[in-house]
């Protein structure tokens, strides 16, 4: 072989490594965005979940009075209690939860059991999801609210 | 001194070697530092609605935020105060270990700072490392901080 040729061949081995080093580059690179990319849509779907958790929370047939002061994110138990009642009776009332297939809220401290505001017909094996809220009930002696720490519940339909 | 064509050549092709190298080490620094992970801290959503359900909840006729305020502003450290923060620890503990799915994370520690002027009070509990989601409530003369660890 000649000197010329064994130049040629050199420089085409370094030119290959030096092309499969920057494809490795890139790939890693690729993997690096897929990454952060993936993270900023968990990061959407959670926001959007929780303001739709909030805005349930927040339904002028379950939230707190403005009494003494507005609460963000707190649900009255009397007016939980009070639904749960008339949603048995009224089923025109179900279209409050359109899209859903359960809404609980659960009491974490002190400790309570769950209160199941609305269970649909049909099972679903959608995944749950909550967020923490204040449950709450009108103290009428003292004209406050006694508050706890709680969870709102929500399934969502499959 | 005159080097003979030989030796001109060895030096070039040793230059060219050397440059090579530092070209691999460049460019390794490069990918090493934009795969090591970077500890992050954001503010959660998730973790404001823990904090503010929190606070909002009540104690001895006032918010658990009213009495930590008093409590901090006043540097007060009587028994009402020292409840008043056995009570937080308490209600992070039964709010964190209550669900798997709080937050979508495993969660590995907690801290809970809440300042006033030069007084801050300080709960903390597992493990503080690792990335962090944060959530602060200013309330009156007081500024509460709830940092949660996550691997």
């Amino acid at each position: 072989m000649k000197k010329a040729q064994m130049k040629i061949q050199e420089m085409a081995f370094v030119l290959l490594a030096l092309v499969l080093l920057a494809i490795i580059g890139f790939i890693f690179f690729l993997k690096l965005s897929q990454n952060k990319l993936v993270e900023s849509a968990t990061d959407i779907k959670t926001q959007t979940t929780l303001s739709l958790l909030e805005k349930l929370a927040n339904l002028p047939e379950l939230e707190c009075y403005c009494k003494p002061s507005c609460k963000a994110n707190c649900m009255d138990k009397d007016k939980i209690n009070s639904l749960k009642t008339m949603l048995q009776t009224n089923k025109n009332l179900e279209s409050l939860f359109q899209g859903l297939s359960s809404l609980k809220v659960k009491q974490i401290y002190p400790p309570e059991n769950e209160i199941v505001i609305y269970t649909s017909r049909t099972p679903s094996n959608a995944s749950s999801y909550q967020t923490f809220i204040n449950l709450c009930q009108y103290d009428t002696g003292r004209y406050t609210y006694d508050c706890n720490m709680a969870m709102i519940i929500a399934k969502g339909v499959s | 001194m005159r080097l003979s064509p030989i030796n001109k050549k060895g030096q070039e092709e040793m230059a060219g070697f050397i440059l090579i190298i530092i070209m691999f080490i460049v460019m390794g620094m490069a990918f090493l530092f934009l795969a090591k992970p970077r500890l992050e801290t954001k503010k959660d959503l998730q973790a404001g609605n823990l904090l503010n359900s929190m606070l909002e909840s009540t104690e001895r006729g006032k918010t658990v935020g009213e009495n930590i305020e008093f409590c901090v502003s006043n540097n007060i450290q009587n028994q009402e105060c020292r409840d008043t923060f056995d009570g937080v620890s308490s209600r992070l503990n039964a709010a964190l270990s209550s669900s798997g799915l709080v937050l979508n994370r495993t969660l590995l520690g907690y801290v809970f700072n809440a300042t006033s002027g030069m007084t801050s009070r300080l709960i903390s509990n597992g493990t503080l490392m690792g990335n962090s989601l944060t959530a602060i409530s200013p309330k009156g003369k007081a500024e509460i901080t709830l940092k949660l660890y996550y691997p």
